[in-house]
């Protein structure tokens, strides 16, 4: 909780801290999870918990020792003056600012990214119709951009992005663009192919194979949209 | 789906990181509890809590919970909704990174400040589950970061050259000064029993360090570290740094010589 430096030292009878590989470590030992993992085994940096920790990573062993470093010494230092700012309304300082830029550069980074979809395997898809209570042909509509995207309700869309694992952002510009040719349109058209044009939401739900029960549920996210 | 304006969903999306043991990794219930509260709120309301700057306050809206709404209105898209909460956010941080940022002038200070917030920013916007761990315990996860990018900006503002054998001799002694400062060292209770004029002094020696230099200085008086050893598997300064035991030694001489002060008789 954020009221109040760690807690939770792990030191055996012996003083022995323990590093487990179960409690505490994550899956994906990303330098950041590593680092997570050493606050959490004790309060301040002691030789034989980065010994410990340097053996069960020493992928991580510069990393680790430079990290001790820099927290040693920073519980060393006395603390900065406390920061006097008593107005209910203060604009927010330079630093939150350039901070709020860069959140907004990044949002804008995801959301120019490339289709969502791809390398999305046709299993995946699947199983993003099931996950969103949707059915294939809905799913292939979303991917191909064959629906209007002002009609497609933000409930939907901000699901989609959570399956996907991409910002809403990033599924909006996508269902934006241009529709795109579904594939093997080329191999059954008998002249030139060309991208059908998109229909809106509501038409694509009452055309999908779907209870009624369950597009009326797709009907209603709409309602949220205002 | 899930998904629904704050007033109409209690229900609190899981995290997804995963412990070592395949578990999902998970809030604490208290924190779990608060935010199951705050998302029966109107969004007016969340918004008036969110600006409580009073942790004691009854309407204070836990750390863990602002980035739970943060990272629910990043999902959703709600730009509006993102820029109301954040600089909020941030400004808590900023404030306990003005008082936890230490060892640097005024420029490093600002910059790994700045760097932090930036960081955090960016964490908080990315779909994936890096920043889930703040949603747990935003202390210890902001603290993780701030330490990390300490290091990061002393590493680039650190000097450079460590001039080997300047003082070289086998004067294993160490500096009295230091010792009376590092030994036995409680590092929660030292920063008390340092008077604003040691605190100044030893803020601005830190700084003349080469890395070298303070990666032994602190890794022996602080950490523990021995500076070498005859048991095997034991890490030694001799194995960290991959110099000589005597050079070790010489980077401690000339750290501790530094960070002691002038003598009596040179004030």
């Amino acid at each position: 909780m954020n009221n109040g430096e760690p807690t939770s030292n792990k030191h055996s009878q012996s003083g022995t801290p323990e590093i487990s590989s179960e409690d505490t470590s994550l899956e994906d030992t990303s330098l950041d999870d590593v680092f997570q993992e050493f606050l959490l085994a004790v309060d301040t940096p002691d030789a034989s918990t980065l010994e410990a920790m340097v053996a069960k990573y020493p992928e991580h062993a510069a990393d680790l020792t430079e990290f001790a470093v820099e927290w040693a010494m920073q519980d060393m230092l006395p603390p900065g003056e406390d920061f006097v700012d008593d107005a209910a309304e203060a604009p927010v300082s330079s630093a939150v600012a350039k901070a709020m830029d860069r959140l907004h550069e990044g949002l804008d980074a995801q959301a120019e990214q490339a289709d969502p979809f791809r390398k999305r395997s046709a299993a995946d898809l699947k199983n993003l119709a099931a996950a969103l209570g949707l059915d294939k042909t809905l799913v292939a509509k979303l991917r191909d951009r064959r629906i209007e995207a002002s009609s497609i309700p933000r409930r939907l869309t901000a699901a989609l992005a959570e399956q996907l694992e991409v910002t809403f952002d990033a599924v909006r510009r996508h269902l934006e663009g241009p529709p795109v040719l579904s594939v093997g349109a080329s191999f059954k058209a008998k002249g030139k192919p060309e991208a059908a044009g998109k229909e809106s939401f509501a038409q694509a739900v009452e055309r999908a194979q779907l209870t009624d029960d369950d597009k009326q549920r797709l009907l209603d996210l709409s309602s949220d949209d205002g | 789906m899930e998904l629904a304006p704050f007033s109409r969903r209690p229900d609190v999306a899981p995290l997804r990181k995963t412990t070592a043991d395949g578990q999902l990794l998970k809030r604490p219930a208290a924190v779990q509890r608060h935010i199951e509260q705050v998302l029966t709120l109107s969004e007016d309301e969340i918004l008036r809590r969110a600006r409580v700057r009073s942790n004691e306050d009854d309407d204070f809206l836990l750390s863990e919970c602002l980035v739970y709404l943060i990272r629910l209105s990043v999902r959703e898209g709600r730009r509006g909704r993102i820029d109301e909460l954040t600089p909020i956010l941030l400004t808590r941080c900023e404030r306990s990174l003005r008082r936890s940022v230490r060892g640097f002038d005024q420029v490093g200070e600002e910059e790994a400040r700045e760097e932090t917030l930036g960081r955090l920013a960016l964490m908080l916007v990315d779909p994936g589950n890096g920043a889930d761990f703040f949603e747990v315990r935003f202390d210890l996860a902001l603290k993780r970061l701030r330490i990390d990018v300490c290091r990061q900006v002393r590493r680039r503002r650190a000097p450079l050259v460590a001039i080997d054998g300047i003082g070289a001799g086998d004067d294993d002694s160490g500096a009295p000064g230091l010792d009376r400062l590092t030994d036995n060292i409680d590092p929660e209770a030292l920063p008390a029993s340092l008077d604003a004029e040691q605190a100044a002094f030893l803020k601005e020696a830190l700084q003349l360090l080469t890395e070298q230099e303070r990666k032994a200085l602190v890794l022996h008086h602080m950490v523990g570290v021995p500076i070498a050893s005859k048991k095997l598997g034991v890490r030694t300064l001799v194995d960290i740094l991959g110099v000589s035991e005597r050079t070790v030694r010489n980077f401690l001489r000339r750290a501790e010589r530094k960070i002691s002060g002038p003598t009596e008789d040179e004030r």
